[in-house]
């Protein structure tokens, strides 16, 4: 999740972090009205949009190396990942949200449920997002 | 070309692998909670903690006034300004301060969620802009007034009274154009503050709104 809402290592630590610091705070409220992996991803999906996050060039040198570390390990995931993490970077927060949902193997009435918007909305977000990603994976492949 | 169907199973082996790799660590987590937050209402809330603080030590120092300046009038004017303006900002300011520390909208779904933040934004950039242009005049009449006093005080404006009326309406019209000034200055600041994250969150609900 934080791989598709952030672009580099340190707003991606920032976003897990503040992640798990809503989580924390949220979990005593929790009433198991829905299944704790719906909740979670709630929680986890409003961090990233609603947060107010800072675009950081890292300058510190041992963020430089940890940087060099993801790099390599960027290098040896799958070039068609990669080109599918690239065609997400241009979808919006709410599209970025759906697609991840999607991925992640959810059915359309559960990310409903997640979103606030209907299962047959889900669907025809779906199709336009496939769209939209079926033309940028083109463009990068 | 690979279909995103494809993609899907290539994205879930590489998670599966990557969560396997992942050990939670008790110190950790303990660390991460103890970093500063960056939830847009947690920042709110500190900036309202600001302005209660700010008011407060405006407050103080109008009450002073009159400890120094021993007239009726001044005892009058810093009076109704402590009771028209200073208690009831400082109650409201409270009263939402304690509103946000209560706030957390996060384990709603995304929609409704996004509805609550977007509200709650509007509401405290509203108090805060129209709180900081109602200090505004009340802080350039004082100092205004207290330049013009401290002068009279050095002996520089001899045969100047700081209490006539005609110098009174100079020091108001000085506070009038101040506040003139502030409102363009105001409404920038806080757009830069916070305006252009409220906007991103309204094109999100926009987005989810399509539907309907």
């Amino acid at each position: 999740m934080c791989r598709i809402y952030c672009s580099n290592a340190t707003e991606r630590e920032d976003l897990f972090q503040e992640m798990v610091l809503q989580l924390w705070k949220a979990f005593p409220s929790f009433r198991s009205e829905a299944k704790i992996s719906t909740w979670m991803y709630r929680i986890a999906l409003n961090t990233a949009i609603s947060g107010l996050r800072k675009k950081k060039i890292a300058i510190i040198e041992l963020e430089k190396v940890s940087f060099q570390i993801e790099d390599k390990q960027e290098a040896n995931i799958d070039e068609e990942l990669q080109h599918l993490y690239k065609a997400i970077e241009h979808l919006s927060d709410v599209e970025k949200s759906i697609v991840l949902l999607y991925l992640e193997d959810k059915p359309y009435e559960e990310i409903a449920e997640i979103t606030g918007i209907t299962a047959n909305y889900v669907a025809v977000k779906m199709s336009r997002i496939k769209e939209k990603l079926k033309t940028l994976i083109k463009v990068y492949q | 070309m690979t279909e995103l169907e494809d993609l899907k199973n290539i994205w879930s082996k590489t998670i599966e692998k990557d969560v396997g790799q992942q050990v939670v660590e008790q110190e950790k987590i303990r660390a991460l909670l103890n970093k500063k937050s960056t939830n847009i209402i947690d920042r709110v809330r500190k900036n309202l903690f600001g302005e209660i603080v700010l008011f407060f030590v405006c407050l103080l120092l109008v009450a002073s006034v009159p400890v120094f300046l021993r007239t009726k009038e001044v005892f009058i004017l810093c009076s109704l300004l402590i009771v028209v303006i200073f208690i009831p900002y400082l109650i409201y300011y409270i009263k939402k301060y304690n509103e946000l520390r209560k706030f957390f909208s996060y384990h709603q779904d995304i929609k409704s969620s996004l509805q609550l933040v977007i509200s709650q934004l509007e509401k405290y950039l509203n108090i805060y802009f129209w709180g900081s242009l109602l200090l505004t005049p009340v802080s350039g009449f004082l100092l205004g007034f207290a330049i013009l006093y401290e002068m009279k005080a050095l002996g520089f404006l001899i045969y100047f009274d700081v209490f006539s009326s005609a110098t009174l309406s100079m020091i108001l019209s000085f506070a009038l154009l101040l506040t003139l000034i502030s409102y363009p200055v105001m409404k920038w600041y806080i757009r830069k503050l916070y305006g252009q994250h409220v906007e991103k969150l309204k094109d999100c609900l926009r987005e989810l709104n399509e539907s309907a």
